[in-house]
Parts: C-alpha cells; sequence; structure tokens
C-alpha cells in the first residue's frame, strides 16, 4: 500500500495523517451525493484528480477505463431514459467522484499507519490489532486460494457446484485454521496483551499539512455549495 | 544455569502415550544446543513449552514440569509474560511479520510490551547491529529474501532482551546461504552471553555449529545421537526411453526479473531427474510453466508430446501429477482412502499406493487429522496411484523424518523402474542424491551443472 | 466503546476469516459489479462470505462475534471508502441484533445461520439506498421490485453457504482441526 523506500517516492498525500484523508473522502462524498448542478460536481472531482497527481497515484488503464465505462454507462442510461444531459451529467459525475476516492486512501495509507490513526478514536486495541492481522495476512490468504484453485485443476477437478464448494472451502478454512493458530501463537509471542497498554513507535501525527489540507477540502466543498445555490 | 528444565511431561488427547515423558536438561549461557527428533518425537511441543505456549495458549493436554529461566519459573505465566524472557523464531517467519517496514516490525514487540517510544528507536538500533541487518533499515518487508526476513525477526527478538532463543526448524526455508549467515549470526549471540535451543531435524547441516546435540526419541533427551542415517541410493534401472518432459531454451521473466534463462531439460522414461537449487533458483517456476501454470517468454516446453501452453491444465493433468510444496492444498477429502482413490484407476491402486507409503493404518482417517509428513505421503500416494507418465514433485523433503523418506524414495524408485518419468525439486542435497539418476544444478535461472558431486558443510565461526 | 472480551487468539482468528472474505469478495465483485444488477455481486458472494462467517462464528460462539468480524472488515473497507463502511456496518449491526437478542449467542447452527443471512441481508438495503441516489425519481419504484428480487436471492445464496459452511465446521471439528469450546 505506502509506497516504501527503494521503490516510488513518498509524497505529500502519503504522509497526510490517515484520519484526515479518510475525513476528508467522507466530506467530499457526502456531499457529492447531496449536490444536483453537475457545475457544482466538477470542482470536486478537479480536486480529487489533483489529489491522485500530487500523490502520483496511477491506476492500471484496465481498471481506469473500466470505471470510465461503467459512469459512461450510468450517463448514458440516465440521458436515454430522461433526455435531461444535465441530469446525465449529475449521475455520471456523482459515481465518478466516489470513485475518484477509492484509490486515494488506499494506495497512499500503510494499514499500519491507519491502525495508528484509528487508534486515536481509543478502539479495542485487540480490534485495532485484529484489522492489522486481516490486512497482513490477505495477500497470504490469496496466494493460499490461488494454490488451492491450481490444486484442484492439476486433479481435474470440475465444477458442479458442490464439488467446487468443498473443493475450495474445505482446503480454504483448514488453512485459514492453521494459520489463525500461528499467528496467534506469533502475537503473543511478541508480547501483545488484548488488554495491556501499547506505546505506538512513529504514530502518525498531525501536521500543518493535515490543517491546510482541510482547509483546501473546506474551501473546495464551499465553491461548490456556491456554484450549487447560485 | 540459564535454561533449568524439570520433569516436563505432555501428553495429547486420544493419544496413550505421552510425547514428552519427564524431560529434564540444563543449558548454560551462551550456549548454543540443537535438538533434533523424528516426525512426532515431541520437538515442536518442546519448543511450545520453552515459549510458553504450552500450556497457556495451548491448554488442551496434558502438560506437567518446570521451565525455569535465569532462575525464574515460567510455567504457569502467560505466554505474553514469557515472551519478556524467551523468545520463539517460528519455522515460517511469515507467521510472525505484523507489519510492512524493517523498523516497524522489530518495533512492534517494543510496543506491545509499553516501552517509551523514545528508547525503541535506541534498542531497534542496538538490535538490528546485532544480527548484522543494520543495512536492512528503511527497506520494505516484502522486497526481503526470506533469509533476510528471518534475520529482521531475529533482530525483533534481539531488541525485547531476551535471554533464550528457541528456533523451531530455521532451515525449513533457507538455501545454504541463509544457513550459513543464520548461524553466523547465532554465533555473534550466543557469544553475547544469549542461549539459544535450535529444534531441526537436519543435523547435517546444523550439527558443526553448535555446542551439544541432544536427541528427542520416545519421549526422552539422549545425549547419543544416532548417526545420520544414509538414503537409499537410486540403483540404475533400464537406460531411459521415451521423452516425457522437453524443455528447450525456456525463459521466464516475472516482473522485469528474469526467473529462468534458455533453460534446457530433458526427462525420459525410466529416469529421475532431481533439480537441486537455492532458493529463488527457478525450480518451481519450472513446474509451474511445465503444468501450463504460467506462461513462458520464450523457448518451447513438451509435455508427453503436448505444448502445456496451448491445452487445458485438466488434459495435461491427464499424463501428469504435481505434488506441491503445502499438501493442504491438495486435500479436500474426509478420508485418506478418499484422497488417494483415483476415478480412473480404481481402488485397486489406491489399496497398493496406501500400502507402499505405509499409510494402511490412516486409511479412514480424515487427512486434515494428520501430521504434515502423512500428508505429504498422502499426496504423493494419490499422485502416484494416477499412473502419471509424468510425476513432478515440489520439495517433497520438508517435514518429512528420515523414516518417512526413506519410503518415499523407495516408492519413487520402483515408479521410475516400472517406467515413470520422475522430476523432483529440492535444495535438500541428501534428498538429491537419493532420488536423482541424475542432478542438474539451477543458479539464478541456469543450469549450471549437470552432476553435482560436491559436498556441503556447515562450519560455525569462532 | 467496549466489545464483549475476546481473547488474542479469538481476534486473530476474527481477522482472519475476514481476511478470507475479503480475498473472495476481492475477486467475486469485480467481476459482477460492472454488470450493473441490483444484488448480483452481492447475490454472487454471499454463499463464500457465509460459509466463512458461519465457521467463524462456530468457534467465536460469544455474543458480539458478528459485530467484531463486520467491524474488522468495514474498518478495513474505510481504506477504499466510507461509502462501503456504512453498508458492512449495517449488515454487521442488523446480523449482531439477531444473533444477541434472537439467540444470546451463537452456540447453536440456528443461530450462526440466522445471524450470517441477517447480515448479508442487512449490507444490501444500504447499498440500494445509496444507488438511489444515482437513480432518477421515475425509476423509484421499479427499483423496490428489483431490491425485493434482490434480497430474496441473497438470503437464498446465504443460506446455502450458510448450510455449507455448518458442514465444513462439522467435518473439521471431527477431524480435530477446529475446536469449539463448550
Amino acid at each position: 500500500m505506502l509506497p516504501l523506500s527503494g521503490s516510488q517516492p513518498v509524497t505529500v498525500i502519503h504522509r497526510l495523517h490517515p484520519l484526515t484523508k479518510i475525513g476528508c473522502a467522507t466530506a467530499v462524498t457526502g456531499l457529492a451525493l447531496a449536490l444536483n448542478r453537475p457545475m457544482a460536481l466538477s470542482p470536486l472531482l478537479a480536486g480529487l484528480l489533483l489529489v491522485m497527481l500530487l500523490g502520483r497515484i496511477r491506476l492500471a488503464s484496465r481498471l481506469l477505463l473500466g470505471l470510465l465505462a461503467i459512469c459512461a454507462l450510468v450517463a448514458a442510461g440516465s440521458l436515454w431514459a430522461s433526455g435531461d444531459p444535465s441530469e446525465a451529467a449529475r449521475y455520471g459525475l456523482r459515481l465518478l467522484i466516489v470513485a475518484a476516492t477509492i484509490p486515494i486512501s488506499a494506495s497512499t495509507t500503510a494499514a499500519h499507519d491507519l491502525v495508528h490513526g484509528l487508534a486515536r478514536l481509543r478502539l479495542p486495541q485487540g480490534l485495532l490489532m485484529a484489522v492489522l492481522v486481516a490486512w497482513r495476512f490477505f495477500p497470504v490468504i490469496a496466494d493460499q486460494l490461488r494454490r488451492i484453485s491450481e490444486a484442484r485443476l492439476l486433479r481435474g477437478g470440475h465444477c458442479r457446484f458442490g464439488a467446487w464448494h468443498r473443493q475450495l472451502m474445505l482446503p480454504l478454512a483448514a488453512i485459514t485454521i492453521d494459520h489463525a493458530d500461528r499467528v496467534a501463537l506469533a502475537l503473543e509471542g511478541r508480547g501483545f496483551d488484548v488488554n495491556a497498554k501499547r506505546t505506538w513507535y512513529r504514530p502518525p501525527t498531525f501536521h500543518f499539512r493535515d490543517v491546510m489540507s482541510c482547509v483546501a477540502t473546506a474551501a473546495v466543498l464551499m465553491a461548490a455549495v456556491v456554484l450549487e445555490w447560485r | 544455569m540459564s535454561l533449568v528444565l524439570e520433569r516436563i511431561f505432555c501428553r495429547y488427547p486420544g493419544h496413550a502415550a505421552p510425547v514428552l515423558r519427564g524431560i529434564d536438561m540444563s543449558l548454560a549461557s551462551g550456549s548454543t544446543t540443537l535438538i533434533s527428533g523424528s516426525t512426532g518425537s515431541g520437538k515442536s511441543t518442546l519448543s511450545l513449552i520453552l515459549c510458553g505456549a504450552i500450556p497457556n495458549l495451548i491448554d488442551r493436554l496434558e502438560s506437567g514440569g518446570r521451565v525455569v529461566v535465569d532462575g525464574e519459573e515460567l510455567t504457569l505465566l502467560p505466554m505474553r509474560q514469557v515472551a519478556r524472557k524467551v523468545g520463539l523464531l517460528m519455522q515460517n517467519v511469515e507467521h510472525q511479520l505484523f507489519t510492512d517496514r524493517v523498523e516497524d516490525e522489530v518495533a512492534f514487540g517494543l510496543e506491545n510490551m509499553g516501552v517509551p517510544a523514545r528508547e525503541i528507536e535506541s534498542r531497534l538500533a542496538t538490535a538490528l547491529q546485532a544480527v548484522g541487518a543494520n543495512h536492512l533499515r528503511g527497506r520494505a518487508l516484502g522486497s526481503l529474501s526470506s533469509g533476510e526476513r528471518q534475520r529482521v525477526m531475529l533482530a525483533a527478538l534481539v531488541s525485547l532482551g531476551q535471554s533464550l532463543l528457541v528456533l523451531d526448524e530455521p532451515l525449513a526455508y533457507l538455501d545454504r546461504h541463509g544457513t550459513a549467515a543464520l548461524f553466523n549470526a547465532l554465533g555473534d549471540l550466543s557469544r553475547a552471553g544469549k542461549t539459544i535451543v535450535v529444534f531441526e531435524h537436519r543435523r547435517d547441516l546444523v550439527r558443526t555449529a553448535v555446542d551439544r546435540e541432544l536427541w528427542l526419541g520416545d519421549g526422552r533427551l539422549l545425549d547419543t545421537a544416532p548417526a545420520v542415517p544414509s538414503l537409499p541410493r537410486f540403483e540404475g534401472c533400464a537406460s531411459p526411453a521415451e521423452s516425457r518432459l522437453i524443455c528447450e531454451n525456456v525463459s521466464f521473466l516475472r516482473g522485469d526479473l528474469p526467473i529462468l534463462r534458455e533453460l534446457c531439460l530433458e526427462v525420459r522414461a525410466h529416469e529421475s531427474v532431481v533439480l537441486l537449487g537455492d532458493n529463488g533458483a527457478g525450480k518451481t517456476t519450472l513446474l509451474r510453466l511445465v503444468l501450463g501454470l504460467e506462461k513462458t517468454r520464450s523457448g518451447q516446453i513438451s509435455v508427453c508430446g503436448l505444448d502445456p501452453g496451448r491445452i487445458p491444465t485438466r488434459q495435461l493433468a491427464l499424463n501428469t501429477a504435481l505434488v506441491l510444496q503445502n499438501p493442504d492444498h491438495q486435500l479436500f477429502l474426509d478420508t485418506v482412502r478418499a484422497e488417494v482413490t483415483s476415478a480412473r484407476t480404481g481402488t485397486d491402486a489406491a489399496r497398493a499406493e496406501l500400502e507402499a507409503l505405509g499409510l494402511c493404518g490412516l486409511a479412514e482417517r480424515h487427512p486434515q487429522s494428520l501430521s504434515t509428513g502423512e500428508k505429504r505421503r498422502v499426496t504423493i500416494a494419490a499422485a502416484l496411484a494416477r499412473h502419471p507418465k509424468l510425476l513432478l514433485l515440489d520439495e517433497p523433503t520438508v517435514g518429512q523424518d528420515d523414516a518417512s523418506l526413506a519410503l518415499v524414495v523407495r516408492r519413487l524408485h520402483a515408479y521410475v523402474n516400472q517406467g515413470g518419468a520422475l522430476l523432483v525439486t529440492t535444495h535438500d542435497e541428501r534428498a538429491a542424491r537419493a532420488l536423482g539418476s541424475r542432478i542438474v544444478l539451477l543458479r539464478e535461472g541456469r543450469v549450471i551443472d549437470r552432476s553435482v558431486d560436491d559436498h556441503f558443510v556447515l562450519t560455525r565461526a569462532r | 466503546m467496549s466489545l464483549p472480551k475476546f481473547s488474542t487468539r479469538e481476534y486473530v482468528f476474527a481477522a482472519l476469516v475476514v481476511a478470507a472474505q475479503l480475498v473472495i469478495s476481492s475477486i467475486l465483485i469485480p467481476i459482477t459489479l460492472p454488470l450493473r444488477i441490483p444484488g448480483l455481486a452481492n447475490t454472487i458472494n454471499a454463499p463464500f462470505s457465509s460459509c466463512l462467517l458461519v465457521i467463524g462464528l462456530a468457534r467465536l460462539r460469544k455474543p458480539g462475534s458478528m459485530l467484531l468480524m463486520a467491524l474488522i472488515y468495514a474498518l478495513l473497507c474505510l481504506l477504499i471508502s466510507p461509502v462501503i463502511f456504512s453498508f458492512i456496518l449495517c449488515g454487521g449491526l442488523l446480523g449482531e441484533a439477531v444473533g444477541t437478542f434472537g439467540f444470546r449467542g451463537y452456540r447453536s447452527p440456528r443461530a450462526q445461520i440466522a445471524s450470517v443471512v441477517a447480515h448479508q441481508m442487512g449490507m444490501f438495503p444500504a447499498a440500494m439506498l445509496f444507488s438511489f441516489l444515482f437513480t432518477p425519481a421515475r425509476f423509484v419504484k421499479p427499483v423496490a421490485w428489483a431490491w425485493l428480487v434482490a434480497e430474496v436471492a441473497i438470503a437464498t445464496t446465504s443460506l446455502l453457504g450458510a448450510l455449507a459452511g455448518i458442514r465444513i465446521v462439522r467435518e473439521l471439528v471431527r477431524a480435530g482441526k477446529l475446536r469449539i469450546e463448550a
């Protein structure tokens, strides 16, 4: 998730506090759903695209095309039904804005930093650690599922639903249970205690850049509101 | 004495015999001890007792005795408190990594123990220095090799200031370079006063690097370990016949990284070829290409006359069988007998394979209730029961003790003598000599040598 | 905010069940979502998700277990979109309400199945309400019918998945792989 040393440079967007990014994304998404005029929605979209540019976030071309196709489909459907280009533009833009917020947080925030950020909300420690474990072992479980699927093919696995369910879900469940036992052992072996107070080595902190980001977001939201009600 | 074990006892539910029968042991500070034993001898159980997982985390068994480290009894303490004195390096270090970055990972345990943030940085730096991993600072864990990740974990344990380090099968995922690097680091740590206990069944690789070797057998610790048994060697059979696998100038890239470079290989009927190489040499990738799970960048592959890149994998599976490194990926039925029985060859073939691999007593057991070594034999039996023309084995020795391995080796020899073609990948040189009529050394995606006659010995830096 | 007391082991188990759910969703949802058929993504994903959730509930058994797994999933989705976070939280709250107030925990297979099906069905209305914001007013009534059909489909596939999950639990318990506390 977070580009690290030796890969891509870390940008100002990467350095923002996770709660800043989530809060701004929530505000932008919420307002986008309330606005009706395409003219008012445009600054929101432009702002998000600027953030993606600043964060050097690149989407795979296949993903980008798929996304644009969906938005175009929604807009076209609306145009066909209503005959009103403004209404079509509204729905297309809303969908684009909601979709554009997705890669911003996901690409620029490490799960560890998210958990650190959420710790400020005083969520239970066990819950935060569970979030970290789930994210950390997501690629591990994904790899296991891929191997199970290949093993099924190599044994000439057939696609009857019952067989498919058993051939995939039973090994996946067994492997997940194994991993859970070992990970719990590892976590306790590293001194983790659900009830004990825990320190944080490098917790993300709020900086001037977070304040500026919130101010900039508020300005864009204000501009959108003004354009809506003019 | 740094570590004292008194009358350690353990019995699993449903088992008549205890796995550990009153173990007594004393280890001095700064000593490095190897504890070996066959699969099921209790090595893992003992390592879990040492780190406090038994009886605190794993409590559904009968256990007793005392564990005393630096004069403090740890037996009844929760594992997270035992962790202040005893560090456990697991067989697969992936289960112990919880963050993305080297520094965060080393700091993780310190955070859990409530160490103030200002103190974490200095302890982290000292720990990385102690294990020779300073150069890994700032790196993403995902960009490190298995050996490097293990080194980071070692630093993470060292940072906690534990006086006893327990390593459970640390060589399982290491090649020879990683093994040497690990034992160099451990040598430095033991000279610094840490007590180290290594549980490892590959004694031949470790015994010269430790102060003392103990053998766990029949639930007891013995000072005298048996000599490293040799495996049955491959006796020559009929001359290799028709080609079952041909690889011509096969190249493969993962992203920009070349994995295989113009590799040429042929495996014929009545032939057993072992691909020997370190981790990352391209062995598993080659198997995946042979079965059409990946596509070559250039070159050609022919499997029993078919191009795996052009036909469905299911069709290829009619004449070939692959035994994966992790048997859990291939087990999904409810009895061993069902797993081994193939619709194509029937129950007689299954019965023969169960007998040959010592699985008759386990036939009605659920595969998920077996040990790793037993599961591996089940997957090998299931593959052989399909009477494949070409059999591919990926690291078949992991988790196997010598007795189990000898059974497998004998059966595979018979398969080859009866006309099968066998391709095995391994980094275990002893197993390679036992399994292969021809050994091919692979390094950085290239075939280096078509016969291997060198001898690998690990020596401890003194 | 306080959840019932879970041990480290239980938190980890819940986390890995969620990781497995995420893996399956990440494969199925990108395939089904572009088809723009209301409820199709949820319907296709439900049997697998439900199977895994039942395994999780069978192991955890305490009141709060469904909410725990839903919260882990929802918090991870916070990184993707606050909107998805709200869908999952809705479903989690409904599932937990059924499990805790209807059955006082998840000891029985019936409780596990009911809670999981409620959770799957509970996620969809939130998504439908959200999609009304992309739907012109003249289409709201037909969309409501589509909603009903989708909910029935989700309930059906979720039930099938939950029943498969119960079978898997029984088999894994028999194999000694999954330990169920008394």
